[in-house]
């Protein structure tokens, strides 16, 4: 039981110096990729931001939700006044045609809505997808195939259209927590399925097979010999879900399925500026950056992971 | 009786200038400048859903129907305004004669009238027209005669019963004669609807006949590929001289349909080519208004006329809490109207309203019952609340469309209610099932948006569909609110057989003191034309659509 290789192909390069444990080795290589830096950078600050929404909307003094008559023309179906979408010293991103709603504010509390739901439907289908990966590949016969199938079957679903469907049926409820539970169960299987892989192959592995003639009990195996070694997959599977999840959500928002109004994200935002695009460019400039810098953030970060974890396919 | 929303919950905006019309380009000096000839071009962003005369019940399309295609006993006189809502001679030679106060009608036609193959238009065509209004198989249309006819209880359509009705009489070609149930002296505004025109048996093709309309009106159809284009040419058969009304000045008219909105306002807006020569059927998207009313070439294309609609936020009497009269009147208050005309398209598409009649329907004098400002007065609300025992505020449920516009107005209207601490949930569903939903009386959600166009300037076909609580059906309900007061109800019945402008103003000022609704505005139509289309105005009958028997192009 010495420290669990990485993956399979790192720990037969034993390319690692002595001295370091590999979640260091990791740490290390990170540090040197500007890319990495760049998106951990991106994502923090998003993360903050949203974090940090009511104390920043405390600064600016406007909540998301409140009206601004003051700011729109009324006669002209209430377009911003002002150059940029009504941007100022008092509204730093403008305001929301029709409404008057500080950008801004709408904007970071959108980011909540973003993150919180990619982040939490990653997790979701990162555990249900691994608990049921390893169970099918270590337990394999009957077992296997049955959970293979039900993968098969999850996969072959046309996603977007059954989400849509699946999230206009749902009873009314907590909307976040329902679009999290439908993410996540369209997006267990991708994870599930390299699990499964991965713990086929670790099956039989020498460490494996000598843990197994030592004794010791099947639960134990795979927690504390095959599981650590299914970490570095997963978690470079999770970092790039996100982005895909993230994308899905506004997709979801953008047709009119997602959180429910007044509550803002992104996606809302973006669906609402297509109508206004030709008026007020800066409303559609907004989310549309926010969303491109935070799929950005974690499709370098996941890129990032990966060529640490995996030197060798550094490069490609 | 149609509830504009239905038809137009896309409803945009127009110009905020006093009367509309007059500031929009003149239709009296457009028409005496048209010519005849040219192709008019009309796009649409969606196909007409029944161009069939007797299950055509969407306001523009009953308009370009009766303006093109068909001919009524009656119809309206094409002039913008308060004149517009005149009833003037159609196929008759006057709005129709009675003798026994109202219970039966006699009408006798020109002479000469000619259907799109040369045949003579007879009144035994007419009764078949009306007839057919009966078909199970053609439903849609407007219920009067059904109604209000003699025996049109057990009569079911020509199809079924050979026949006929015997309460419409043909006793010769030129003369025919409806007896109803009640004596009614609405009955000429009634025949304006295209259940009056004339269909010949020999030509009825039942269902089919949407697809190709027999013609009795200035243009017959040419090719109709539904949801793609509908081309009308001349009827040669179509005598001027025989209509007092039409001026029938395009040679061709086109309808391009299945286009965006946005695009169509675009191409309007551009103003180039074929589209100088077009028109958009229906309202422009409430983000064109911005980059039409800010650029002067282009606002004088634009048209916008007051209707007989108004759109109201209905509240389930039903239920608590607005099963207290209280928490209603508070309400009136509480709601901020300017929010939601903005979101619903800007101080353009509507005046505020403070009460539910059009202020058309009783002689142009708005009503404003608890004179609360445009954007509501919070402080007094909660006052009205806290006497009411609710100062801590509630929970409700509003339905509103799934669109962007739908939600916006909902959020409206839950920004409003928020300041005087009720909260508001926004139920949002898909426009196909928005009134199978909110028709429901036991499903019906607290708050509710509602809408609706009286088919005849008269409030007998406004107030009783909407307030009398006798008409409360568990599914398809039209009496959102669900209020059946019987004070109320007869009083509704009393003026129903007075029909007097004044007293339906009472009765206006009474349902506003039982509150069961929140009216919110009083619609106008906005519309966009082509540099060279002349004899552009909204009449006020068709919710402000263009009026299409004056409408040309140079």
């Amino acid at each position: 039981m010495a420290a669990p290789p990485l993956t399979t192909e790192a720990a037969g390069s034993a390319s690692a110096p002595a001295g370091q444990s590999p979640w260091r080795l990791v740490g290390g290589r990170l540090r040197r990729d500007p890319a990495a830096l760049a998106g951990l950078a991106i994502i923090a600050l998003f993360v903050l931001m949203a974090i940090a929404a009511p104390l920043l909307t405390a600064l600016n003094g406007h909540g998301p939700n409140e009206f601004h008559p003051e700011k729109i023309d009324k006669a002209l179906a209430g377009a911003p006044k002002g150059a940029f979408g009504g941007i100022d010293g008092d509204f730093w991103l403008g305001v929301e045609p029709g409404t008057g709603r500080d950008v801004f504010s709408r904007m970071v509390y959108g980011a909540r809505v973003s993150l919180l739901i990619s982040v939490a439907a990653t997790g979701v289908a990162t555990v249900v997808g691994t608990v049921l990966g390893l169970t099918a590949g270590f337990a394999g016969g009957r077992i296997d195939t049955f959970i293979s199938r039900i993968m098969d079957m999850v996969l072959s679903f046309p996603q977007l259209i059954f989400m849509i469907a699946l999230v206009s049926v749902l009873p009314e409820g907590n909307r976040m927590l329902e679009l999290v539970f439908v993410m996540g169960f369209f997006g267990w299987p991708y994870i599930g399925r390299i699990v499964r892989g991965q713990t086929l192959t670790l099956r039989h592995r020498e460490f494996v097979d000598a843990a197994r003639a030592t004794g010791m009990l099947r639960t134990r195996i795979v927690f504390r010999e095959v599981l650590p070694n299914l970490l570095a997959p997963v978690l470079v599977y999770a970092t790039l879900t996100i982005p895909i999840n993230i994308g899905t959500e506004a997709a979801l928002s953008f047709l009119g399925i997602g959180v429910r109004p007044p509550d803002s994200s992104w996606g809302q935002m973006m669906s609402k500026a297509i109508d206004w695009y030709q008026v007020d460019p800066t409303f559609f400039v907004v989310p549309g950056v926010c969303l491109l810098l935070t799929v950005l953030a974690f499709t370098l970060l996941g890129d990032a992971f990966r060529d640490a974890l995996d030197p060798r396919g550094a490069g490609r | 009786m149609k509830r504009p929303v239905r038809t137009c919950f896309t409803l945009a905006l127009s110009l905020a200038v006093a009367g509309g019309l007059s500031a929009c380009g003149s239709g009296d000096d457009d028409s005496s400048a048209a010519k005849s000839g040219g192709t008019l071009t009309v796009l649409f962003n969606d196909d007409f859903a029944h161009l069939d005369p007797q299950r055509n019940y969407v306001m523009f399309a009953m308009d370009f129907g009766t303006r093109l295609l068909y001919r009524t006993l009656t119809t309206y006189a094409a002039k913008p305004d308060q004149e517009g809502t005149k009833v003037v001679p159609d196929l008759a030679t006057d709005t129709g004669t009675t003798s026994d106060k109202g219970k039966t009608w006699t009408f006798h036609l020109k002479p000469g009238l000619k259907f799109e193959d040369g045949s003579p238009i007879t009144s035994a065509e007419v009764k078949y027209g009306v007839e057919r209004s009966f078909a199970p198989d053609l439903p849609e249309g407007p219920g009067y005669a059904r109604s209000m006819l003699e025996g049109g209880d057990k009569y079911k359509g020509p199809y079924k019963d050979k026949d006929g009705l015997a309460s419409i009489e043909a006793p010769d070609p030129q003369t025919i004669v409806f007896h109803l149930k009640e004596p009614s002296m609405d009955w000429p505004l009634i025949t304006t609807l295209p259940t009056f025109a004339p269909v010949p048996k020999a030509k009825d093709t039942g269902v089919n006949f949407d697809k190709r309309p027999f013609s009795s009106g200035p243009y017959k159809v040419e090719s109709y590929d539904r949801g793609k284009k509908l081309a009308l040419v001349r009827n040669t058969y179509w005598q001027k001289s025989s209509d007092g009304v039409r001026q029938a000045n395009p040679d061709k008219i086109v309808v391009e349909e299945g286009i965006a909105q946005p695009t169509i306002d675009q191409r309007l807006i551009a103003d180039q080519g074929n589209d100088q020569r077009a028109i958009t059927l229906y309202s422009v998207a409430s983000p064109s208004m911005p980059r039409i009313l800010t650029r002067p070439d282009v606002k004088k294309r634009f048209v916008s006329a007051t209707s007989l609609c108004t759109r109201f936020l209905g509240m389930n009497t039903s239920k608590p809490p607005f099963n207290d009269p209280k928490v209603r009147e508070a309400m009136q208050y509480a709601i901020d109207k300017e929010a939601y005309r903005t979101a619903h398209g800007g101080s353009g598409v509507g005046e505020l309203a403070g009460s539910y009649l059009p202020p058309a329907m009783t002689g142009g004098q708005p009503q404003d019952v608890y004179k609360a400002p445009p954007n509501g007065d919070p402080a007094k609300a909660k006052q009205m609340l806290a006497a009411a025992g609710k100062s801590a505020g509630f929970s409700i449920k509003l339905t509103t469309t799934s669109s962007e516009q739908g939600k916006a107005e909902a959020e409206a209207v839950q920004q409003g209610l928020a300041r005087v601490g009720v909260k508001v949930e926004i139920n949002a569903v898909s426009k196909s099932v928005y009134y199978d939903t909110i028709g429901d009386i036991k499903k019906e959600d607290e708050l509710v948006f509602y809408g609706w166009c009286a088919d005849y300037p008269s409030a007998s076909s406004f107030i009783p569909p909407i307030f009398d609580g006798n008409n409360i059906t568990p599914k398809g309900n039209t009496v959102v609110h669900q209020l059946n007061d019987k004070g109320m109800n007869e009083k509704i019945a009393a003026a129903m057989k007075a029909n007097d402008p004044a007293q339906w103003q009472a009765v206006d000022r009474d349902l506003m003191g039982l509150s069961p609704m929140i009216p919110l505005i009083h619609d106008k139509l906005p519309l966009l034309h082509g540099s060279k289309v002349t004899g552009t105005f909204g009449h006020p009958i068709w919710e402000g659509e263009f009026d299409f028997a004056t409408i040309g192009v140079k």
